[in-house]
């Protein structure tokens, strides 16, 4: 599994984030998940994420905050985030080269999962490439 | 069972109905259907579901999801709906969690009943519920109970 397929759901709401969970697996993504800002932060700071599907509103920190402080992030370290929000709120239109797109709830399963794949495929590939060793110099 | 969380279909097209009530039923929930609006509202109006399923191309579909909202704001229900993709019919956010489009993917749609479900919150106030139709199914198909 490449490390871009890594990503973290953020939303309040347990069923959407199960939702969410279960059929980004079923399309082959390793997925975390998150209940707020907060626990997004702790989870970024344990691994990278090619993806953050993120929720705005939310309790402790918001979607809003969380974007503010990835983007104090450098650049090439930020993740992509893909924004989920309910109709009425408040639309992030800064940041937007990290964000990717809008999806506006409730979301229509298929396309999000599209928007998804579409935007791990078009994530460059990493500078440093993992090497790998060949099976005949392998210590027995 | 009793205590496991219970799923609301509501589908007007008998085939499609009975079919995802088949699916289901072998699913860790207690299933039941409805078939019009009308039916659809007594059984939001009389039992907590933790999930709702419910076909957006009935003609009463918005009908249904808008007095559910005005008559049990407080449900905690996870509302999908299942339409056609081509479907452009409007979904009000607050009663819709996520849209699944037909054909629906069978393994897809158990899994996701299976997960979210569970862990959806229940009311504050949960209503009595009647028996559910998955319950009552197997009670009939095991026969009666008889003492040795």
């Amino acid at each position: 599994m490449r490390l871009e397929n890594r990503i973290l759901v953020v939303d309040d709401d347990d069923a959407i984030r199960a939702l969410l969970r279960t059929v980004l697996r079923r399309r082959g993504f390793q997925v975390d998940t998150a209940r707020n800002g907060v626990d997004a932060l702790d989870h970024m700071g344990a691994r990278r994420y090619a993806l953050i599907v993120l929720d705005l509103m939310m309790p402790r920190m918001s979607g809003y905050e969380l974007v503010a402080q990835l983007a104090e992030q450098p650049v090439m370290t930020r993740p992509r985030v893909l924004i989920l929000t309910a109709a009425g709120g408040e639309p992030l239109k800064v940041h937007t080269d990290m964000i990717v797109g809008t999806m506006q709830k409730p979301f229509d399963i298929d396309l999000l999962l599209d928007t998804v794949a579409g935007c791990i495929e078009a994530i460059p590939a990493p500078v440093a490439t993992e090497v790998s060793v060949p099976v005949s110099t392998r210590p027995n | 069972m009793k205590d496991e969380p219970r799923v609301l279909i509501v589908e007007s097209n008998d085939v499609l109905r009975v079919m995802l009530f088949t699916i289901l039923r072998h699913q860790p929930v207690s299933v039941d259907t409805a078939v019009s609006a009308e039916d659809a509202l007594k059984r939001v109006t009389s039992c907590d579901y933790a999930l709702v399923l419910v076909d957006a191309d009935m003609s009463d579909a918005v009908d249904f999801l808008t007095r559910f909202r005005d008559e049990r704001p407080e449900a905690t229900s996870f509302v999908i709906a299942v339409r056609d993709g081509r479907s452009d019919a409007f979904l009000d956010p607050e009663i819709v969690s996520a849209v699944l489009n037909k054909p629906l993917e069978i393994d897809t749609l158990a899994e996701l009943v299976r997960e979210c479900a569970v862990v959806v919150p229940p009311p504050e106030d949960p209503l009595n519920c009647p028996p559910a139709e998955s319950d009552v199914r197997m009670q009939m198909e095991r026969g009666p109970y008889i003492a040795n």
